[in-house]
């Protein structure tokens, strides 16, 4: 049982051009900046957005296929969507949401088996209340009960968290975890954020400007960032340029000393714990020395961070009590280094 | 003007100036071959006459009365040019009207002459008030509607002489 | 004035009194010139009972009708993009700012005994609408049925489609989705024009009297009444005006929220 789509569709100024591959229970996190295609690819799935060009195929079945004008509406799709706001039909009881697609679906007993979902999201005491009346984590697994309800192959979740407050949201997030572990099918879960990806997903999608960037197990992707974007999300300094043995040509300017050899177009990975900054040039054992100027400084939890820019930029991570001693300021010219050891390189 | 009279606003009693006949009208050409006031009961024809409380239809009535012809029409108007209006556009087969209207309506519509037994005659009595801001230009006028001059304006829209 | 609310400007609240009278002085002058004594006489005298009931049974009728005509209409014109959508919308919006009269002119045109479409019904089937009770109510569908559409597709732009899209992943087909979603969610619109379309039928005037003309129990409505009662009885006029506003007044009192909060 799997999903195999290949999603072409122009969406105002959107082209969204992207492969899915997904096999039967696996969890898959699909991340991205805003703009970048995920609800659209979802909308795909789930029929709610015609494709231009592709074909999307869910356990040997052609679901879509505009060449050969095959088109499978959305209510005859086992594909089953929580959306980002959750959209709980206001004019209808818990119950009767979470009973809704079974009814459409003409299942027998609906009530009951609505009965029994409630029962396993826990909300049994709710099910008369009305959505207006629910906390942002009720609402969210009602949302989540009624697309179950209908046991879809394949389940889309769009940003199942984002709408929640911090505290909710940890929390939420193992339950959803939990929710999820129990069901069978695909599972595909829309997400901006980095650690709800890594928490409830096996492999990551990581789609930006309507194109697949990187694709893979959650450590490789975080481990080895393939985009800006990545490389943000998970806080690390990402430089791409040409290899000749222990030496890369930034494509920005500057060049990296590197302690493993490699040749041709690659990616270097620098963390900021590992940029150590000085007042004077440093003599020493580091190969990659270099004059630069501090243009931002940012207190991430007890860690401070601070770009620097000059012949290349970099973002370095100090204690606050390094900051004072060095007197780093806006402005101030410091120098940095960054031991070969430390930067990780691998094929672009 | 009996209201005015009774209650004394009038100076001196009225005079009728010009009469008015009633006729019926019917669409140019006459395609439902209407004679008189008894082919009004045929059945499937469409007669339209004023309403009760208009004095055109008062007058309808009373002649219809006369004729010994009972009416029910499909609808009482508001006022006689709404009678002449419908036959005009063809929704009516015919209507009881005021001979003047007949003429104001142009070539799209003909009058049928009711016989006088049968007929009413309307008078349109003049008079100046008491209150007139003017009373000899008042009464200069009456003299002159009064005079052989005005029965002579007036029969060109087809009022009778008083 | 309650704290911390700013007091209203001088002119604002001379201009909006003046306005206020403008529609209010109208109203008492009728109560107080009101025959009072002869209220019950008047009121259930044979020819204002039917007047009434043929009103009654006719604007329920037009708004039934345009009901049935109008909602898909103002469905279409929310969700469906087609050339000539503009033309055709201002088209069937038009009697909302003809001149009744002239819109009872345009339906003997069409529906008249000579009208296009009323030629064909009276040479096939036999069917006359003027003069009819079925051609008043039509008149009055035709006036009041722009009200129902535009307050309805404006319901309908508003609503989150969302909704329908989370309907149909979960299985429910177009007719469920308008039947169990769509509907429900503009209910407040709908009743709401529904309640305008009855109103405005029910004062209507101009072309009723054009298209359907005026008979006692067949097409005389009270507006019809009234206008003919000024000329012999005004006082029974005065009263049955009384009764057209005093349901005007209620309707509007009872949609005040409605109309002024949703849509």
């Amino acid at each position: 049982m799997s999903l195999l789509a290949q999603v072409r569709l122009t969406r105002g100024s959107l082209e969204l051009d992207v492969e899915v591959a997904a096999d039967e229970g696996e969890v898959v996190a699909v991340l991205g900046p805003n703009g970048a295609g995920k609800t659209s690819l979802l909308r795909a799935l789930a029929g709610l957005l015609p494709l231009t060009e592709g074909r999307i195929t869910l356990d040997g079945t052609v679901l879509e296929d505009p060449g050969k004008n095959i088109f499978v509406p959305p209510e005859q799709r086992p594909v089953g969507m929580v959306f980002q706001d959750y959209l709980l039909f206001p004019h209808l009881s818990v119950l009767e949401n979470v009973a809704f697609g079974l009814r459409s679906r003409r299942v027998p007993a609906a009530t009951a088996r609505a009965r029994g979902w409630l029962e396993r999201v826990g909300l049994t005491d709710l099910a008369d209340v009305r959505p207006a009346a629910l906390s942002g984590g009720q609402a969210q697994r009602v949302a989540l009960a009624r697309a179950l309800a209908t046991d879809p192959r394949l389940l889309l979740l769009d940003e199942p968290l984002s709408a929640l407050d911090v505290t909710t949201r940890a929390e939420t997030r193992r339950d959803l975890r939990r929710h999820l572990a129990t069901v069978s099918g695909i599972r595909l879960v829309v997400t901006h954020d980095p650690l709800e990806a890594m928490a409830l997903a096996d492999r990551l999608m990581v789609i930006e400007g309507g194109r697949l960037v990187q694709s893979g197990r959650a450590a490789e992707v975080t481990a080895r960032p393939r985009s800006r974007y990545v490389a943000d999300l998970v806080g690390v300094n990402l430089f791409r340029g040409r290899a000749r043995g222990t030496q890369v040509e930034l494509e920005t300017g500057g060049a990296l000393t590197v302690a493993d050899q490699a040749q041709g177009e690659v990616f270097a990975v620098v963390h900021p714990r590992a940029v150590a900054v000085f007042r004077q040039r440093p003599d020493g054992t580091p190969r990659n020395v270099w004059p630069l100027r501090a243009v931002d400084i940012d207190l991430h939890g007890d860690r401070v961070r601070v770009r620097l820019m000059g012949v290349v930029t970099i973002v370095a991570e100090v204690t606050p009590a390094a900051l004072a001693d060095l007197g780093l300021a806006d402005g101030l010219e410091v120098w940095a280094a960054v031991k070969a050891t430390e930067i990780s390189v691998y094929p672009a | 003007m009996q209201k005015l009279v009774d209650t004394g606003l009038v100076m001196g009693s009225p005079r009728v100036f010009a009469t008015n006949r009633l006729q019926i009208v019917v669409p140019a050409g006459n395609p439902k071959g209407i004679t008189g006031l008894a082919d009004l009961r045929r059945p499937g024809l469409v007669v339209v006459l004023c309403a009760p409380a208009v004095p055109c239809g008062r007058y309808a009535d009373q002649a219809l009365q006369r004729a010994g012809v009972g009416l029910v029409p499909a609808s009482q108007e508001a006022d006689v040019k709404a009678v002449v209006s419908k036959v005009a556009l063809g929704e009516a087969d015919a209507g009881i009207v005021y001979v003047t209207e007949v003429k104001a309506g142009g070539v799209k519509v003909q009058g049928i002459v009711i016989p006088d037994n049968e007929n009413v005659v309307a008078g349109y009595p003049i008079a100046v008030l008491k209150a007139a801001h003017d009373g000899r230009a008042a009464q200069a006028f009456v003299d002159f509607v009064l005079s052989p001059a005005g029965p002579r304006v007036l029969a060109g829209f087809g009022f009778g002489g008083p | 004035m309650g704290r911390g609310r700013q007091p209203v400007p001088l002119p604002i609240g001379i201009l909006a009194g003046a306005s206020a009278a403008f529609f209010i002085l109208p109203l008492i002058g009728l109560i107080l010139r009101a025959p009072w004594a002869e209220l019950w006489p008047d009121l259930t005298a044979p020819e204002s009972l039917l007047a009434l009931r043929l009103s009654l049974v006719a604007s329920l009728s037009a708004t039934a009708l345009a009901l049935i005509l109008g909602l898909p209409l103002a469905w279409i014109y929310a969700r469906v993009v087609f050339p000539g959508r503009t033309v055709l919308r201002a088209l069937t919006t038009l009697p909302m700012v003809l001149p009744p009269v002239v819109g009872g002119v345009a339906l003997l045109m069409a529906f008249g005994r000579r009208g296009l479409l009323g030629q064909v019904l009276d040479a096939a089937f036999g069917i006359r609408l003027p003069f009819t009770t079925a051609g008043a109510v039509l008149a009055e569908t035709f006036v009041a049925m722009p009200f129902l559409v535009l307050t309805v597709e404006a319901g309908l732009r508003s609503m989150d489609r969302r909704y329908e899209d989370a309907a149909r992943t979960l299985g429910a087909g177009r007719w469920t989705v308008l039947r169990r979603v769509t509907l429900p969610l503009v209910a407040p619109s709908l009743f709401a024009g529904a309640v305008l379309c009855w109103a405005r039928a029910l004062g209507e005037f101009g072309a009723t009297i054009t298209f359907a003309g005026n008979f006692p129990g067949r097409t005389q409505t009270l507006p019809l009444a009234v206008y003919l009662a000024l000329e012999t009885r005004p006082d029974a006029a005065i009263l049955l005006s009384l009764v057209l506003l005093v349901v005007s007044l209620v309707v509007l009192v009872v949609l005040r929220d409605r109309w002024l909060g949703s849509a």
